[in-house]
Order: structure tokens, then sequence, then C-alpha cells
């Protein structure tokens, strides 16, 4: 699976990265919304997972971005956040984005990215 | 010559012939015997050569791989100290936040104190000022929200560390078994 990790927290993106790598995954990564925005265009992967709270652009304003898009409104997405549950910006999310709560372990993310392709429309 | 001495003439001819071809199949199976103990000798030390040749090979590969893996280890060390410096920065992030946050409440105190002053006043002055605002309450929920924020990054970083280090150690391959 190519997978788009975009997290500014260098420590989990290098982490979950060497994680997902392991277990057969076509990883890239970036460190925020814009960087992220940059790999799509030359890009798609399989699934978009991104953190919520970022510098430069944040993971609802890139959801909005590949909403808006024709060539990425049904990439999947799966939202990472260390949000407390009932958190505004939680509420806002698409209906279709899958959000995943830290902290999580690499197994529960898998089943996250399983649940957001299922859910998710061909690109 | 008589007849009983064309016999053993005859007889020792045929005893000599006799020996002589069985000495000669003896001889050619006493040279087939040692050509063939030298092939069955050169193979096996070809076949002892290739074995270890491939032995040398599968051990290079060994070494290479451990190699990566210690460089991997090396990293992810690097990381575990990156996340605990990021969980320091994250505590003084976090001690500076309560300080700003203890001057907004003081400055929002001295501020509502404004506006209920303000608010008796219009009363005394026979004028509607409307309701008074309740005084705010969100501080504590606030606080605990950027705690809980906070507290659930350090666990993140942290278990997926450690995870990645536990990874690590369980693709350390063992050294090969060497045969003398």
């Amino acid at each position: 699976m190519r997978i788009l990790l975009v997290d500014d927290s260098g420590v989990q993106l290098e982490a979950l990265a060497y994680l997902l790598q392991g277990r057969g995954h076509d990883v890239h990564t970036a460190a925020n919304g814009l960087a992220a925005l940059s790999k799509l265009s030359v890009h798609l992967p399989d699934v978009v997972v991104v953190d919520l709270v970022m510098p430069a652009l944040d993971g609802r304003g890139l959801i909005e971005r590949l909403r808006a898009e024709e060539r990425t409104r049904n990439l999947p997405v799966v939202a990472i956040t260390a949000l407390p549950a009932g958190d505004h910006g939680l509420a806002v999310l698409p209906a279709d984005v899958t959000l995943l709560r830290k902290p999580f372990d690499v197994a529960q993310l898998e089943e996250a990215l399983a649940r957001a392709l299922e859910g998710g429309m061909p690109c | 010559m008589t007849d009983g001495e064309g016999s053993a003439a005859l007889v020792g001819a045929l005893s000599s012939a006799v020996v002589l071809v069985i000495g000669s199949v003896a001889a050619y199976l006493l040279q087939r015997r040692a050509a063939d103990q030298k092939v069955q000798a050169e193979r096996e030390v070809r076949d002892a050569q290739l074995k270890r040749d491939a032995y040398d090979e599968a051990l290079s590969q060994y070494q290479g791989l451990i190699a990566r893996l210690e460089a991997q280890v090396e990293r992810h060390d690097a990381a575990a100290a990156e996340a605990r410096r990021v969980v320091e920065d994250l505590q003084r992030f976090n001690s500076d936040c309560r300080e700003e946050a203890a001057e907004q409440r003081q400055a929002l105190r001295y501020l509502y104190e404004q506006v209920r002053r303000l608010h008796g006043a219009m009363i005394a002055g026979k004028l509607d000022p409307g309701p008074l605002p309740d005084p705010p309450t969100l501080r504590e929920r606030h606080t605990k929200a950027e705690g809980e924020f906070l507290a659930r990054q350090v666990q993140q970083s942290t278990a997926l560390v450690e995870a990645a280090r536990q990874d690590v150690e369980a693709s350390r391959p063992k050294p090969p078994e060497v045969k003398p």
C-alpha cells in the first residue's frame, strides 16, 4: 500500500514510517500540509495519513484542499490527532475521513487504513 | 613328443594364459579403483569449496545486514533522544503557557471588574445596560484539554519509538552455525 504520512513531529513521522515500511508498505512523508500538497502533485498514494494539528497548513486545511480538487477528492484519508474527544476540531471533519486518536499502535493504524480504503471511492 | 608330453605342455600353456589374464584383470581393476578414488576425492574437494564459498557469501550478507540494522538502532536511539528533548520542550512550553494563561486570567478579571463597575454606573445613571455577562468560566476546561493533548503526544512518541526499537531487535539475525 502506498501511504503518504503527514506529521510535524519528526519522531512520530520517522518511527511510523519505519514500522509501516517493515510491514511492506511504500511510505512517503511530509512535515506539514504544504509539503504534502507538493508531494501529492507528483504522486498519488493509496491513502493519506494526516495529523490534524500542524504548522503552515494543518490537517483540516489539507483535507479541505484535497476535497476541493477533482484529482484528490476521493483519496482515502486517515486523520490522526492528540486532540481530546469532543474538541471542536474533530466535529468539523468530513464524514468520510477515518479518525484515529493518539496514542495508537501500528496495528490500530493498519485497521484504520483498511477502514479508510473500504470507505474511500476509487480515484 | 609323446601324447602325454604334448598334453602337459598344453595344460602348462593354458595355465600360464589364465594366470596372465587374471593378473591383467586384477591390474585393470586396481587402476580403475584408484582412478575412481581420485575422482571422488576431487569431487569432495570441489563440493567443500562450493560450501565454503556459499558460507562466506552468507556470512558477508549477514554482516551487511547487521551493519544496516545497527545503523537503524543508532538512528532510533537518536530519535529517542529527540523524543526526550521534545518532552522537555513540551514541559517548558506547558509551563510558559500556564504563566501566560495566568496573566491572561488576571487581565480578564481586571476587564470583567471594569465591566461590572460600568454596568453598576449605568444602572445608577438610570440607563439600561442589559444583563451583566457571566464571568469567564472556560479556563479550567482549556487547561485540561491542552494538558491532555500534550500528554497524548508524548505517549504516542514514546510508544512508536519503543515499537520501532523492538522491531529492530526482532529483525536482528542470529549468527550462522559455523561448521568445522
